[in-house]
C-alpha cells in the first residue's frame, strides 16, 4: 500500500511540473472508475467521458490545492461528484424532455453490454437497473450515499440542500429501493 | 422490516464500475491535454514573489561579470596546458612527453644515410602536429577547458606516439633489409 501511494506521489510531482506521460498515467489509472461516477450520475456515455476528462484536466491544473489530506482517488472523485452533479442540474433544468431520452439513452446502454457483463455482475446489473427505475432525486441521492459511500454532510454540501431534507431523501429513497429490490426478487 | 443496514450491507464489496468508456478515449485525453493553454506558473506566495526581482538583479550583475572576466581576463590566459585542467591530466601530459622523447631519441640513434630521409619525413610531420598541439592550447583556454578540446589533445599525444611508432618499424626494417641485402651480397 505505501509503495503504490508513494508511486502515485511521486507522478503527481511530475504532473505538476506538466510532465506528460505521467499525466497520462494517472488518467489511465483512474479514467475508468471516474468515468463511472459521471456515468452513475448523467447517464449519458457521452456526456460522462466529456466530464471524465474535463476532471482531469481541471485536476492537473489545481494540483497545487491538493493537500494530501485525502487520497489523490478521493480528491478526483469529489471533481467529478461535483462537476457532474453541476451538468446534471444544468440538463434536467433546461430540457425536461431529456429525462425521458436519457431513459431511453440508459436502456440503450445496458442492453449494448449486457450480453458480457450481465454473466459477470449479476447481482451489481440488477442493482443498477433498480435504482434507475426510482425517483430521479431519489436515484441520485442514493448513488451519492450507497455507491460513492457520501455521508449525509457530504450530500447536503455537494446537492447544496439542507441536512433535514437530505435526511427525509435518502430514507424514503431507501424505502422505495427496499420495496423494488422486493418485488423484482420475487 | 429489514434493519436501516440492509442496504449498507447489500452494497458492500461490489464493484459499480462495470461501463467502460469508449475506445478511443485515451486518444482523445493526450489531444485535450496538448491542447489546453500551457499551464500557469504555480503562484507561490508573496514573499517568493517579491524576490524575484531582487533575484533576476543579482543574476544580470552575475553575468555581467562573467562576460566582464572573459573579455578582459582570457586575452591573458589563452593559452593553457593540459596540466592546468586536472592532476590527471598532468600524469597524462607527463607521459605522453616522455613517451615521445624516448622515442624520438631512438629514432635519432638509428639515423643513418638510407634512413635519414623516412626520419626528416617524421620530424616534419611531427612538427605540424606539434603546431596543431599549440592551436588547441590556445583553443583549450578559449573554450573554458573543453571536453571535446581535452579529447583532441590526448588524441594529438596519441598521433604523434603512433607516427614515432611507424617511424621506428620503418627505420629497423630498412636496417634489417640493408644487413640482408649485404648478406646476401657476400655469399
Amino acid at each position: 500500500m505505501t509503495l503504490t501511494t508513494t508511486h502515485i506521489d511521486e507522478l503527481l510531482e511530475k504532473c505538476r511540473r506538466g510532465d506528460e506521460r505521467a499525466q497520462m498515467k494517472i488518467y489511465k489509472k483512474y479514467s475508468k472508475a471516474m468515468y463511472n461516477v459521471a456515468l452513475r450520475i448523467v447517464k449519458d456515455s457521452a456526456e460522462a467521458e466529456d466530464i471524465m476528462q474535463e476532471c482531469f484536466l481541471k485536476a492537473f491544473d489545481k494540483l497545487e490545492t491538493f493537500e494530501g489530506t485525502s487520497t489523490f482517488g478521493a480528491w478526483l472523485k469529489k471533481i467529478v461528484v461535483n462537476h457532474s452533479i453541476g451538468i446534471y442540474n444544468k440538463n434536467t433544468r433546461h430540457t425536461e424532455v431529456r429525462y425521458e431520452d436519457q431513459f431511453k439513452h440508459a436502456a440503450d446502454d445496458s442492453e449494448g453490454i449486457a450480453s458480457e457483463e450481465e454473466e459477470q455482475n449479476p447481482k451489481v446489473k440488477m442493482i443498477l437497473k433498480t435504482m434507475e427505475s426510482l425517483k430521479e432525486n431519489y436515484r441520485v441521492a442514493l448513488t451519492l450515499h450507497l455507491i460513492e459511500g457520501y455521508d449525509y454532510e457530504e450530500i447536503c454540501e455537494i446537492l447544496n440542500i439542507t441536512y433535514a431534507n437530505c435526511r427525509t431523501t435518502i430514507s424514503r429513497a431507501k424505502e422505495s429501493l427496499r420495496t423494488k429490490l422486493l418485488s423484482y426478487e420475487n | 422490516m429489514k434493519t436501516n443496514n440492509d442496504l449498507k450491507d447489500l452494497f458492500e464489496g461490489l464493484d459499480f464500475d462495470i461501463a467502460e468508456p469508449s475506445s478511443s478515449h485515451e486518444d482523445r485525453f493526450r489531444e485535450k491535454l496538448r491542447q489546453r493553454p500551457q499551464k500557469k506558473k504555480p503562484q507561490h506566495n508573496g514573499v517568493i514573489n517579491m524576490w524575484v526581482p531582487v533575484m533576476a538583479i543579482a543574476a544580470s550583475f552575475l553575468v555581467a561579470v562573467l562576460i566582464f572576466q572573459g573579455v578582459f581576463t582570457y586575452p591573458f590566459s589563452q593559452e593553457q596546458k593540459l596540466a592546468n585542467v586536472s592532476p590527471e591530466m598532468k600524469q597524462t601530459q607527463d607521459f605522453y612527453s616522455s613517451v615521445i622523447r624516448t622515442e624520438l631519441a631512438a629514432i635519432q640513434e638509428q639515423k643513418s644515410p638510407e634512413t635519414e630521409a623516412v626520419i626528416n619525413d617524421a620530424l616534419a610531420q611531427l612538427e605540424i602536429l606539434e603546431k596543431d598541439y599549440e592551436k588547441l592550447e590556445k583553443d583549450l583556454g578559449e573554450s573554458g577547458q573543453d571536453q571535446r578540446v581535452i579529447f583532441a589533445m590526448i588524441t594529438n599525444f596519441q598521433k604523434r606516439i603512433d607516427l614515432l611508432k611507424m617511424v621506428v618499424e620503418k627505420v629497423n626494417e630498412i636496417n634489417t633489409l640493408n644487413n640482408n641485402s649485404h648478406e646476401n651480397n657476400t655469399i
